[in-house]
């Protein structure tokens, strides 16, 4: 029939047309009949909720102005979705060519490419860099064994601000920025400073694994919990936390929720202190508040830890533009500190050029911010480690409401936490084959 | 020949007829058929995505049984779910139904105002409920504390009312079920509410003798679609739990909640693909039992045995 001619006609046409056609890298003649540089395309996936911000998009002009045969082509996932389509994506063979890093399981799988001979390429100086990001151990480093898998542009951390303003009304000194107080003077001093008349709070903390460092709930070797987030030192540490929510000193996370909310109630001047974010600090500053910021509450004895992390960008081993996909990562760790700087105004991940750049700019609160980071630690390594602490988080839930004493409630959850730490040392293992 | 030129005429009738199937036959093959199929097998592996599947035969089925207390946990809150809730909105329907079939002035914008909340999306609601039932600042427990009540529940933050809040939240959805029971009401014939007035048939004699028989088929398919959606629960859950963190001691682990983390958050999708299959077997075999048992209390008014 007439209408299979069309359909047969039609169907050669568009094999000829796709033979025809080149893939997406063309080189692209120069005037004089020699090759220029490859046209290249980077995927570079990065989980963002309500799109890409504007300091990636800053930070893509400016790298496809320096490097003018490269098309960077950023998407972003809602963050709950990007390890599912990364992990799809990676078994049908599709991965992207840059990928945010979270967790060590992709580099022990072998999918990230090591930076090292890149690092030494560039000049990286390391020595100046967040400590804890770029050495082995903690969740959020980019180091795994003696390699490093990622960079990144910023270090974010959790500190304590405290208001000076209020301190100087109360007649207590002003805490250092290091050493750091230890829970039982922070809830002290949470209710010396709590004004139910005026609206403010003392502190705010959401629980005790805010400040209380983990390895306090594991064995050095990360392999047993049981003892220790039931022992006597973590059990206080509930007590204390508990202890200031009781007397009203601090606020509970159905009313406030620190990481939400407290840079904001901070910068209203209706709380004292809060263990947040060291992020989005113009918000503070913008509000005139007379700020300081030190360590995060440790008990005595122990060594101080607090959470640090960094945009950890990585190369997927099954890149088709490893070479390209590096010059990026140069870019971001270099070039893209001083942007990031600019557009969001976060800490750079090298210190050195924090102080270059004069991050601080003579406030006091921001120079105490840089030491406590100076301080930055790894900790022991626990794999999943926020799966682990599941019924750490309920043990924390019964005592808040009343239900349990500290004691009870780690004693009942310490048994479940076990089982969930022995069932992701058995995967990780497995993983490890 | 004429015998031949039909059977010709048939073959191609019927080579037409499946070629306007195929988008169809394709769809179920592509969407449906091959990865039920798919899932099974699935089941039955170790694969994490990002590596080959491993064969395990039953190994799954048999950790889940005997290894995984998470499994049973997600069991015994569903159950408890489903025994709470799905009584509670039959009668609760029903109830709504018959206020709703009076004939009073103004009664179809009460019969809008009273389904549009089960129009609207789950997740919506549920966010709505959280700040509600929030246990310090809520709406909820500022008016129990303004009737007097010094200490009320936590709701979603207490193991004892977590499940209790779900249910509670699920009220707002009534007005659904209620416009299905109505639908079944104005199909009784008025002449058996005549002629039980004649018998000098009471109000609840009436409703007993009448309208609650006369009704027993649309509560056989809100029943059943209430026991499936029970087994279903999901969205509302997962905002109500704050992302699927399964409540205070484990109070809100609904059944798909922990399937979904087990295939999501943990990357099981094997093991996961078990929990789906066990999931339909429980599902199947609830539903068979209330299919069994419906001819004892589900009544026909034709009823193709009786007339035959």
């Amino acid at each position: 029939m007439k209408w299979r001619r069309v359909v047969a006609a039609t169907f050669a046409v568009a094999l000829v047309t796709t033979a025809c056609t080149g893939g997406d890298d063309d080189t692209i003649p120069s005037g004089d009949g020699s090759t220029a540089a490859e046209q290249v395309t980077l995927d570079f996936w990065v989980f963002e909720e309500g799109g890409i911000g504007s300091f990636l998009k800053t930070l893509e002009d400016a790298f496809e102005t320096e490097y003018p045969n490269v098309d960077l082509n950023i998407t972003a996932y809602p963050e709950g979705n990007y390890g599912v389509k990364l992990d799809t994506a990676i078994a049908a063979g599709k991965a992207p060519d840059l990928v945010l890093v979270f967790g060590p399981e992709q580099m022990r799988a072998g999918l990230l490419l090591p930076l090292d001979d890149m690092i030494e390429e560039n000049g990286i100086d390391l020595s100046t860099y967040v400590p804890a990001l770029v050495t082995p151990g903690d969740e959020f480093s980019c180091a795994y064994e003696d390699s490093l898998y990622c960079l990144g542009s910023y270090a974010g951390s959790v500190q304590m601000l405290y208001n000076k303003d209020l301190f100087d009304a109360a007649g207590i000194p002003y805490p250092a920025a290091w050493p750091p107080m230890t829970p039982d003077e922070f809830v002290d001093i949470a209710c010396q400073l709590t004004d139910e008349a005026a609206g403010v709070w003392g502190g705010a903390a959401s629980d005790p694994l805010a400040y209380v460092p983990f390895d306090m709930m594991f064995s050095p070797d990360g392999r047993t919990t049981e003892g220790y987030m039931n022992g006597p030192d973590f059990v206080h540490q509930f007590e204390v936390l508990a202890s200031g929510y009781d007397q009203g000193c601090l606020p509970s996370s159905n009313i406030l929720d620190p990481w939400e909310q407290g840079r904001d109630f901070f910068a209203s001047g209706q709380l004292a202190m809060v263990i947040t974010d060291f992020q989005d600090l113009d918000k503070v500053d913008n509000a005139g508040i007379n700020w300081g910021s030190t360590g995060v509450p440790t008990p005595e004895g122990v060594e101080p830890y607090f959470f640090v992390w960094t945009d950890s960008v990585g190369v997927m081993a099954d890149s088709e533009h490893p070479e390209e996909a590096m010059d990026f990562i140069a870019f971001l760790t270099t070039e893209g500190l001083q942007i990031r700087y600019e557009v969001s105004g976060d800490i750079p991940i090298d210190l050195a050029v924090a102080d270059e750049i004069d991050w601080a700019g003579g406030v006091p609160g921001r120079e105490d911010g840089l030491e406590v980071l100076s301080h930055a630690r790894p900790m022991v390594f626990v794999p999943n480690r926020w799966d682990v602490a599941t019924p750490y988080y309920d043990a924390w839930g019964f005592v808040l409401g009343g239900e349990k004493t500290a004691q009870q409630a780690l004693d009942d959850a310490a048994p479940a936490q076990q089982e969930n730490l022995d069932s992701e040392w058995e995967t990780w293992e497995e993983a490890g084959g | 020949m004429a015998r031949a030129k039909r059977g010709l005429m048939a073959r191609k009738e019927e080579r037409a007829a499946y070629l306007f199937l195929s988008p169809w036959l394709f769809g179920l093959l592509a969407f449906w058929l091959i990865p039920i199929i798919a899932s099974l097998l699935l089941s039955m592996t170790r694969w994490e995505i990002i590596r080959d599947p491993e064969w395990l035969g039953f190994e799954n089925y048999r950790e889940m049984l005997f290894d995984d207390r998470t499994f049973w946990v997600s069991i015994r809150v569903t159950l408890k779910y489903m025994v709470m809730s799905v009584p509670l909105y039959l009668v609760a329907g029903l109830l709504l139904s018959l206020l709703l079939n009076l004939k009073i002035r103004g009664i179809n914008l009460f019969r809008t105002i009273l389904f549009v909340p089960s129009v609207l999306s789950g997740v919506a609601v549920a966010v709505l409920w959280v700040a509600l039932l929030n246990p310090d600042v809520g709406a909820v427990n500022s008016l129990l504390r303004d009737l007097g009540i010094s200490d009320p529940p936590r709701w979603l933050q207490s193991p004892t009312w977590a499940v209790p809040s779900v249910v509670l939240v699920g009220f707002w959805g009534i007005g659904g079920g209620a416009i299905i029971y109505l639908s079944g009401l104005q199909n009784i014939g008025p002449q058996l509410y005549e002629a039980a007035l004649l018998d000098g048939a009471g109000p609840l004699q009436r409703f007993r003798y009448v309208t609650l028989p006369m009704i027993t088929p649309t509560l056989l398919f809100v029943l059943l679609t209430g026991l499936i959606d029970a087994f279903q629960v999901f969205d509302t859950v997962w905002v109500l739990s704050q992302g699927g963190q399964g409540g205070l001691g484990d109070s809100l682990q609904f059944y798909l909640i922990n399937l979904w983390n087990e295939a999501f958050v943990a990357g099981r999708y094997g093991y996961a693909s078990a929990l789906a299959w066990v999931l339909v077997l429980i599902a199947a075999a609830v539903i068979l039992i209330v299919f069994k048992t419906s001819g004892r209390w589900v009544y026909y008014e034709y009823d193709p045995e009786r007339n035959r």
